[in-house]
Parts: C-alpha cells; structure tokens; sequence
C-alpha cells in the first residue's frame, strides 16, 4: 500500500508515494532525469548512492523513503545545478570540487564519484564539523584519490571559516 | 502485469549444494501473475560462453560445480512477487562429495576437471636447485597463504535488457560492448547486428575484463528473449560478494639458500591457487606467478612449480595482479627469513642478490633492464631511515601469445562529445615515441585533452622496435579510421543514451611480439603501526620507487589504487568459504578499507640511465610488493612471525600467546 510523502528533492518539493519498504533511492532512480542516482550495492556500502538528507550524509540505497517526510534531499547533481537549494558555501564547494575533478580526470571509474564528492564539499565547507572528515569514510578502488585532500583544504581556506 | 516503464525482474534459482546434480525443478511453478521460469531448456542457442580459457554455462542443464550456481531464471513483475517465486521453487539437487580446499583438490581423489583438478600449470627449472641446496650452509623453507579477497566492483550490479522483435537492447556496465553482444547472440543464437549493447558507465571498469560481468549480462538477456517483456537484472552485493570472480586464496611454499658470496644462489617455489569452479583466468594467473617467482633478484639455481586447481566453489579469476602479489609476499618473506639466518640487514641481502640487465626471468623472458634496479634500490636506501622494511618486485608486461593479443580502441562520449579514449594493447609492444606520436594523432583527430587519454602498452626491445613499430601503427590507422567510418554509428548510440561507447579491435598476430617481454623493478617500503588495545594494523605511510623518469598523474592514481587493494588484502579482507560457500557475503561483515584507512603513499621515479619510459605502464603492478613489506613491517612492529594474510587481529593476538607459552 502506497502513502505520501513530503520531499524537496534538489528544491523541487512535493508529495511522492512510496511504499513500506520503497528506499530513497528507488524513489530517486524513478525520478532520474531530475535527480540521477544510482544504487549498485544496495547495502549501503559503495558510496555510490549517497546523498544528503537534512544536510545529513546518507546511504539511499538503505534508507526508506517512508523515514524522510518532510526532509530535504540534495544530490551531488543537485548541488551543481544553478538553482541549488543548499548552503552557498556547500554549493560553491560541490561546484568547484566539481571542476577540479573534471579538469584532472580524478576519477578512471565514475563508480564512487558522486558520493566522493559530496563527502569532499561536506568537507570543504566545514559542514561536517570539526576535526571530522566525510570522505575517509568513502571507499575508492582505482585510487587513494591523494589528490583530493589538498584541494579540500584550499576550498576550506577560500571559503573562509564556517559560520 | 507490470507498468510498461518498470521493468519486470530477474531472479536466479541457484544450486544449494556445492557439487552434485541436478535434477530439475518441481512442478507446479507456484501460481503468481506474472512470473516465469526459465530453464537451460529454453536457451535457443548456445548455453555456454565462450570464455578466453574454458566455456562457463549460463545455466546448469545437469552438473552443479559449485554452490550458487545458476540452475533457473525467474522473472517476475516485481520485487515482493520475485521473492515470493523464488522462495516457491524447489530446485532438486543431489549432492555429491565436493572438493572444498586445494589440499583435497591437490590429491584429486574426487576429479573434477582432468585426471588431475589442475586448470593450469606452469613450470620452470634453471641450473640445479637439489645441488644447490645440499651444498648451502644457509637455508630456508616456510609456507605461505594469501586469502581470498573480493575485487569490489559494485558497478556491475545493473543489467537492463529488452526485446524489440528479433532483435535485443542490453544496457549495463561493460567494457568492450561489441564482445558482449557477441556472446549473447552466440546464447540466443541469433547475428551479432540484432544485439545492440550499450554501456550505462562507460568509464567504469576501463583497467578491466568483460568476463567477469558476462554472466549477468547473459541472464537479463536470456530472461528478455524468452519472456518478451523489457527486464532488469540486479545482482545484489551478497550475490556478488558469493559469486562474482575473486582473487582468488594461494598457498605457497619457498625454499631458499644463500650462495657463497652470501647472496640468493637458490629457490625452489611450489604455488597453488584456488580457481573455484571454471577456469576464467587459469592462464593469465600462473603466467604472472612464475614471472613473480624470483622476485627482482638474480638466482642461479631455480625450480618454479605453480598452478591453478580447480574446487567446488564460486569461479575465481586474476583481478589486479592477484598472482604477482601473493607470489611476491612468499618471496620477500623468504628473502627477509634468509637474511635473518645470515645474520645480514635484509635490504643489504637484496643489493647482493637483485637482478642485472641480460638476466632472465622465470619465463625465459630476457631481463633488458641495465643498472637500472640497482639505482632504484640505491634511491630507496639512501631515501629512507635503515630500519624502514622494504621488498623489490618485478613489473610484467603482460605479452602473451595467442589469439588473445589483439589492439583495442574504445570511445567515450558524453551528450554529443567524445570525453575519452582508451586505446589498448596490453599484449603488445609499444614504444615511448610510437606512443606520444600515437596520443597526438589520436587527441588531433578526436579533440580530446591529454587527460583524456589512455593508452596502454609496453616498451619495446629496441633491437626489433621498427619492424614491429611499423606493423603496428598500421594497425591503429585502420582503427582509427574504422572509427572515421562508423561516426554517424556513433553518433546514433549517443542520441539513443545519455552515455555512448564505441569499441572495435583488431587481432594483432605478428611473429616477433612474442619475443618482445621485458621487466622492470620496483622497491616498495612501509610504516605501520599496531594499535595496542585493537591489535589492528595501521599502515602510515608507503615509499614507492619506480625505474621511471617521471610518474604521470594517471600512473600514480592507478598505483593508490593498486596500494588501497594490496592494503585490503594485507590487513583486513578475506572472503571465508565454508562448507562451499561464503560465509560473509555481506557488506557489513566484508568490508574494503576506506580512504581514511589509506597510509600517506608516497611515489618516486628513480633516474633512469636508458630511454624515457612512461610510467603508464607500471599501473597495478606497484601493489605487488605491498603484502610483503607491510607484513615485514608489522613483523618488526609486533615481533609476531607473519606468514598467513590478512593479517587479522585475531592472528596477532594468537601468534603472540603461541610465542609466550
């Protein structure tokens, strides 16, 4: 049986329905074209899923949807778009870690990227606290991905010192 | 009946035993909407892949080799009504003694793949070994075992398939598209043109093989042909952690003495790998363990036994360098033993005893290096503090004969540009200025920025460079203008997908590539640290140094890499395989190392005497010598003899007391 649900997904809110068991990232891969997100391991291990809910890291592929009404749902895509409803200082992280990794080439797989990158702008602009570090929890397999920290630590700088 | 956009899925009745047969599934189907059932019955046309080195089937018509393998397709509209299938269905299945480790497969009283259980074997003997040893005042025997490890590829989870008419779309992540759609028509007995197959994550899995996806891939296609509705085939983390191709578990046993001048004079070296139930990488294995087999070192009197046997569990393949590592942990371990006994600092028993130009390694390939080994241990001795363990290791090409050895040319694109282009030859020889004259064409052509670019390869041996050369740039032009011709084929693919993939290779056979091997040598040094309370180890920081002039940006993400799986293997996973099947097949109790778990690594291009060499090449082999030298160094950390990966806390904590009683 199906309920309602009140989400802003990358500031587009509304009502969707989902059912008991439906995760938030069956939800995001129905709504792909407005939020691409995919969810390969399923347990919440990969990374690949991640998003934030409530400014909040979380694995979509084991969250369910019916845990989430009334929260804020932004991607890594989502943050990179124009009209991103997040924190300036997250958005203007995501953004430029963005380009740094286009720029390099960072990533030879894109399999860990989004969530990588959403962990490196939490980073960034000091949203995960003090002394905490989102992207040493994430999990890369083509590289220690070295070349991620200093650019985390030059946003931090460029961005000035969290409100 | 499901909504047209959702697709139905796919489910696997699987065998439960982990050797026996099977004799088909009990009637009735249980009485859902919806759902069917598919059997190797109904595959119309070949029911086996062809696989490099041995068919694997995509269904059992009648033998189970291993626990979990495919008996029965289901499709269902969706999840709830799946599970409900799967769980209605009885697979009848008797058991038969399985073969569950390779001490038993060894003994081949229970045969499972020729007289003896061996997929492959390589051997080689060089000078006399026995005389060797009965002459040698110092000398040492040990065995060694590496665990099985998960490659951790979660992108291959995904497979969409849906039939349109007589024909097929397939979409997942493939490397080679164009190899996929012909195997699964070869599986549909259908023309290659009627299956389209695209690739969701064109860019992912660039350093790998197709093998291992193929079997997923095959069941959405098998499960949209026959049923006629548009499919999706998830193979979730468990499946993939239980069934999916591993590094696959070694067991090695070295025997070294010293020589007269107190360097390594002999070794004898017999290694076993576990290739589960097919044998999907069985050549590739042993040819890199027998290369790794002396390490970077000069043994005049040698014997090299290894092989790989077949068991009842899940088929295993070679991924990144699986042979090299664990034969190389078994080799430097030796060596560290043997320096020990002699009484000599072990990195001064590895100056003694490293390779020379004009050596030759186990395989008969002629070592073409000059001095250049010797510099690079000389850099790393000078670079770190005298207690700082260190191992060598020998970098392989990967040039090997047969109708494997082919040139490969894959596009990417994004929207409507190319983003990216791999052009590979990893069995063929290339040189650095064939290689930049190659880059330059290739990004002219196509527009592509440097960083866009792969090109694998290996150096070749200058004496027969222009004559290979030659035949070999002839053939990149024919591909490059095969991509000419099919533009507007590529151009439709991208309009079709967000993402777009163009791949086409030709067979490059010529006689004097096979003669084309080289090597070179890599040292690897290690901080660890060992918490006193967990008994976890802590990498801190790994040296790299490399015969190399400069280390690209790409050479040194694929060595983190290569470190970050070695690190894995060293310290932490271990696919434990009880009773024929794994028993940690989740992500909560198998977990790879994240990066915050990363030591800091530092990478070095020792100066070279001889031509520039681009250090693309070293790629996933810098993770060879990691096992050793961290084992090394928490060896010297925790005063506890290691000669078992990963190694655990438990087995410290154990080690320790065994020590003390």
């Amino acid at each position: 049986m199906k309920r309602e649900v009140r989400l802003v997904i990358d500031g587009d809110a509304g009502t969707r329905a989902a059912r008991g068991l439906d995760t938030l990232s069956d939800l995001l891969a129905r709504e792909r074209a407005a939020a691409p997100a995919s969810d390969p391991c399923r347990e919440g291990a990969c990374g690949d899923c991640v998003v934030l809910a409530d400014g909040v890291l979380v694995a979509a592929c084991i969250t369910p949807v019916l845990q989430l009404d009334g929260a804020r749902i932004s991607t890594f895509a989502g943050l990179c778009r124009d009209d991103a409803d997040e924190a300036p200082r997250l958005v203007a992280a995501a953004r430029a870690l963005a380009r740094f990794a286009d720029d390099r080439g960072l990533f030879p797989c894109d399999v860990c990227r989004s969530g990588v990158l959403l962990a490196a702008a939490l980073d960034a602009s000091g949203a995960s606290g003090e002394g905490t570090s989102a992207l040493s929890s994430r999990v890369c397999r083509c590289s220690d991905l070295a070349e991620l920290p200093p650019e985390i630590e030059r946003l931090r700088r460029e961005l000035g010192e969290a409100p | 009946m499901a909504n047209a956009e959702e697709p139905a899925i796919v489910g696997v009745v699987r065998a439960r035993v982990s050797r026996g047969r099977f004799g088909g599934l009990e009637a009735p189907l249980p009485d859902l909407p919806g759902v069917t059932l598919i059997t190797a019955a109904e595959v119309p046309g070949e029911l086996r892949l062809a696989l490099h080195e041995g068919p694997l089937p995509v269904l059992s018509h009648r033998k189970i080799r291993y626990r979990g393998q495919p008996l029965a397709l289901v499709v269902a509209p969706d999840a709830a009504t799946l599970e409900l299938a799967l769980a209605g269905i009885t697979a009848e299945q008797t058991a038969q003694i399985p073969v569950e480790d390779l001490h038993r497969s060894q003994q081949a009283s229970v045969r499972l793949f020729g007289h003896d259980n061996v997929f492959a074997e390589r051997r080689a003997t060089r000078g006399d070994p026995d005389a060797a040893f009965a002459a040698a005042e110092t000398l040492v025997t040990a065995s060694f075992g590496t665990a099985m490890q998960d490659p951790f590829e979660p992108d291959l989870a995904r497979v969409r398939a849906r039939r349109l008419g007589d024909g097929l779309e397939v979409e997942g992540s493939f490397l080679e598209p164009a190899r996929v759609a012909r195997h699964l028509a070869s599986l549909l007995g259908i023309p290659a043109d009627r299956v389209a197959v695209s690739s969701s994550r064109p860019r992912a899995r660039v350093a790998a093989d197709d093998s291992s996806v193929l079997l997923p891939a095959a069941h959405a296609a098998l499960a949209a042909w026959v049923d006629g509705r548009p499919v999706e085939f998830q193979l979730s983390r468990p499946e993939s952690l239980a069934f999916q191709p591993k590094r696959p578990a070694a067991e090695i046993r070295v025997t070294v003495a010293a020589d007269r001048a107190g360097a390594l004079g002999g070794l004898d070296l017999d290694a076993r790998f576990d290739g589960g139930a097919f044998p999907l990488s069985a050549a590739e294995i042993v040819d890199e363990a027998l290369l790794a087999a002396q390490s970077a070192y000069r043994v005049r009197d040698l014997r090299v036994r290894v092989r790989v046997l077949a068991t009842s569990s899940a088929p295993n393949g070679g991924v990144r360098g699986t042979a090299s590592s664990a034969v190389t942990f078994a080799v430097e371990r030796a060596v560290d033993a043997l320096a020990d006994r002699l009484r000599v600092e072990p990195r001064e028993l590895r100056r003694r005893s490293l390779a020379r130009g004009g050596d030759h390694a186990p395989d008969g390939r002629r070592l073409s290096f000059g001095e250049e080994p010797a510099h690079v241990l000389a850099r790393a001795r000078e670079a770190l503090p005298p207690e700082t363990p260190l191992a060598c290791f020998l970098w392989p090409t990967r040039n090997q004969d047969g109708p494997r050895r082919r040139l490969r040319l894959r596009l990417v694109a994004k929207g409507a540009d190319l983003e990216f282009a791999h052009l590979a030859c990893p069995e063929i020889a290339l040189s650095p200025a064939a290689r930049d004259d190659l880059a330059a064409e290739l990004a002219g052509r196509f527009g592509l920025r440097e960083n866009r670019l792969l090109i694998g390869g290996v150096r070749v041996d200058e004496a027969a460079a222009p004559e290979l050369e030659a035949a070999l740039r002839a053939r990149v032009r024919t591909l490059f203008d095969r991509v000419g011709a099919d533009a507007a084929a590529v151009g439709a693919r991208l309009a079709a997908t967000p993402d777009g993939v163009w791949c086409d290779e030709i067979p490059f056979d010529d006689g004097p590539v096979s003669a084309l091997r080289v090597a070179e040598v890599g040292v690897v040094a290690a901080e660890v640290e060992c918490d006193d309370l967990s008994c976890e180890l802590r990498p801190r920081r790994l040296d790299v140094f490399l015969g190399a002039t400069r280390v690209t940006r790409d050479a040194r993400r694929e060595l983190g890499g290569a470190v970050a799986i070695a690190i894995g293997a060293t310290v932490s996973e271990e696919v434990l395989v009880e009773f024929g099947g794994v028993a940690n097949a989740s992500s909560r109790r198998y977990q790879p190392p994240r990066l915050g778990d990363l030591p800091v690594i530092a990478v070095e291009g020792a100066p070279r005497s001889r031509a520039h060499r681009d250090p693309e090449e070293w790629w996933d082999w810098g993770g060879a010598a990691v096992p050793a030298v961290l084992a090394a160094a928490a060896e010297a950390a925790t005063g506890v003899r290691i000669s078992d990966l990963p190694v655990s806390p438990e087995m410290l904590v154990e080690r320790a007391r065994g020590r003390t009683r």
